[in-house]
């Protein structure tokens, strides 16, 4: 049974349908990265599985229980983190206090639960992050303000964490260390979905692959067996 | 000279009950951005009951307000959870509306079950104790206690807000209540806890207004306008600004009744509109505002 399954997934911003049917599958261990253009669905798809946008309750399966109908605060609990698009931390928070609300649903140990995060561990993860705790997060660095977001997820112990747009405005040497927490975070057990605009780097960090265009699934596939074109094609249209 | 001594003293004693009036107020909208127009009629609600446990059980007020405090901390969660949450989110019309129309509710339910008459909470000889600090000023026992809780009021929210869990998720939940949600906070219920704790602040108001002076159910509309300025001469979001606010209020009003009687509460609205014009977001502004 896959970690996370997305079965005919739709979701809709009132009228307007933003995704169409989504079938996405995610094993334990597996990094699963989502690319297509702007507009194509992918934060859409973040959002659906996150809880803050809902469709039908089948349509998103955590160990095969449907939790599609389940509010975000519960989605957390159960060990799905959103990462969200534009880092939105807490601006009146400090970089600390960001990190400790990240674990505010962790009331008890879950089974099967991946590793335990603590401010530490996070420290260690990201040390920039320590020597800056006491200041307000507005007042970091896009890239620091990118890795307390993601420290702030790894709080909640997520089994599956999902990563909205993480190298968007970041300079290449930031995203590098960015991404070179990904082994770590991994080697705790959590399985990583990461939406990327960034081809070359999700291609290479990801097993499978799955590109979206208007809303719909347009191809998917391990990353080595996709040629350039069969890309090009699913991501622009042909 | 001793007057206008004893004028800054008064003054700074009745700060700490509009300081009190505020606290709720401030805390109700530094969480949910809410402004509760029913907040003063929640004062004179909350004395009401104070005054209906001590009567009923043959109470000191200051014992009854220990039962009163839990009774009014269910009813402000249940209130924000049942009716208020609904009015959030959108328009900053419909939580105004909603809180008006609560306002004059609870007014003429007081008048029909309480009458009109003035009501005072009875304490004994305390009420009318003071402590001489010489030279003629004397500082009244329980205008001293007034500003005592009012300071011990502020610490406590203040430990609330910036040392716990969930003063952490008051906070975050007024930045961003989607991404709240991801942390797994549930924003409503935060929002229904935030509430109670109000209502706990507002049983604390309560028991000093009654114990001050005589209350009836027609005064909660000018403890709102009180509140409402020291909210706004403090600046928004903070609750030592809002002790401050209640302060620079209650100096404003008793050195007006210093120069004249009659320019007491006139003079409290010019400091207000002072200030308003000197410092727009008030003395000690959140920075991220």
């Amino acid at each position: 049974m896959p970690l996370l399954e997305t079965r005919n997934l739709n979701a809709f911003y009132g009228d307007f349908q933003a995704l169409y049917g989504i079938d996405m599958v995610l094993d334990q261990g597996e990094t699963v990265a989502i690319i297509g253009a702007n507009g194509a669905g992918k934060s859409t798809f973040l959002k659906s599985v996150a809880g803050l946008i809902h469709g039908a309750a089948d349509s998103v399966l955590l160990d095969g229980v449907p939790i599609g109908a389940r509010p975000a605060a519960d989605i957390v609990k159960l060990g799905i983190a959103l990462v969200p698009e534009g880092r939105r931390l807490f601006p009146s928070l400090t970089v600390k206090e960001n990190l400790l609300i990240g674990g505010y649903g962790r009331k008890t140990q879950r089974p099967k639960t991946p590793g335990s995060w603590t401010l530490d561990r996070v420290y260690s993860l990201f040390p920039v992050l320590k020597e800056r705790r006491s200041q307000a997060a507005p007042t970091l660095s896009g890239g620091q303000q990118q890795m307390a977001a993601i420290g702030r997820a790894l709080m909640s112990n997520p089994r599956v964490l999902l990563c909205d747009e993480i190298s968007l405005g970041l300079a290449p040497i930031i995203i590098a260390d960015i991404y070179a927490a990904l082994p770590q975070i991994k080697a705790e057990g959590t399985s990583v979905v990461l939406v990327e605009q960034d081809i070359v780097q999700a291609m290479k960090v990801a097993d499978r692959v799955y590109c979206f265009q208007e809303g719909r699934l347009s191809l998917t596939g391990r990353p080595r067996e996709l040629t350039r074109d069969q890309i090009h094609c699913a991501y622009f249209g042909s | 000279m001793t007057a206008w001594l004893d004028a800054l003293i008064q003054g700074l004693l009745l700060g700490g009950l509009y300081a009190l009036f505020a606290a709720g107020l401030s805390l109700i909208f530094g969480v949910m951005r809410l402004v509760n127009l029913a907040h003063g009629d929640l004062i004179v609600l909350a004395a009401f009951i104070i005054l209906v446990v001590t009567d009923r059980f043959g109470l000191n007020p200051f014992v009854a307000v220990l039962i009163a405090a839990p009774i009014l901390f269910l009813a402000g969660f249940a209130l924000q959870h049942v009716l208020l949450n609904r009015t959030l989110g959108g328009d900053l019309l419909p939580p105004l509306l909603v809180t008006f129309g609560l306002s004059i509710i609870i007014q003429n339910g007081l008048l029909q079950i309480f009458s009109a008459d003035s009501q005072r909470l009875r304490v004994g000889a305390i009420e009318t104790a003071s402590i001489p600090l010489g030279g003629g000023i004397a500082v009244g026992v329980v205008p001293l206690l007034t500003l005592l809780s009012a300071v011990a009021v502020i610490v406590l929210l203040n430990f609330i807000f910036y040392r716990t869990a969930i003063g952490r998720a008051f906070r975050g939940t007024s930045d961003d209540p989607e991404v709240a949600q991801l942390m797994g906070i549930d924003h409503q219920l935060i929002f229904a806890v935030a509430m109670g704790l109000a209502f706990v602040v507002i049983t604390i108001a309560a028991l000093y207004l009654g114990l001050r002076a005589n209350f009836d159910p027609s005064i909660g509309p000018a403890r709102l306008l009180y509140a409402f300025e020291a909210v706004i001469i403090g600046g928004l979001g903070s609750f030592w600004g809002t002790l401050a606010g209640g302060i620079v209020l209650g100096l404003a009003q008793t050195i007006g009744a210093q120069i004249d009687p009659e320019w007491q509460i006139l003079a409290g609205h010019l400091a207000f509109l002072a200030v308003l014009a000197i410092r727009p977001r008030g003395l000690f502004p959140r920075a991220q505002d």
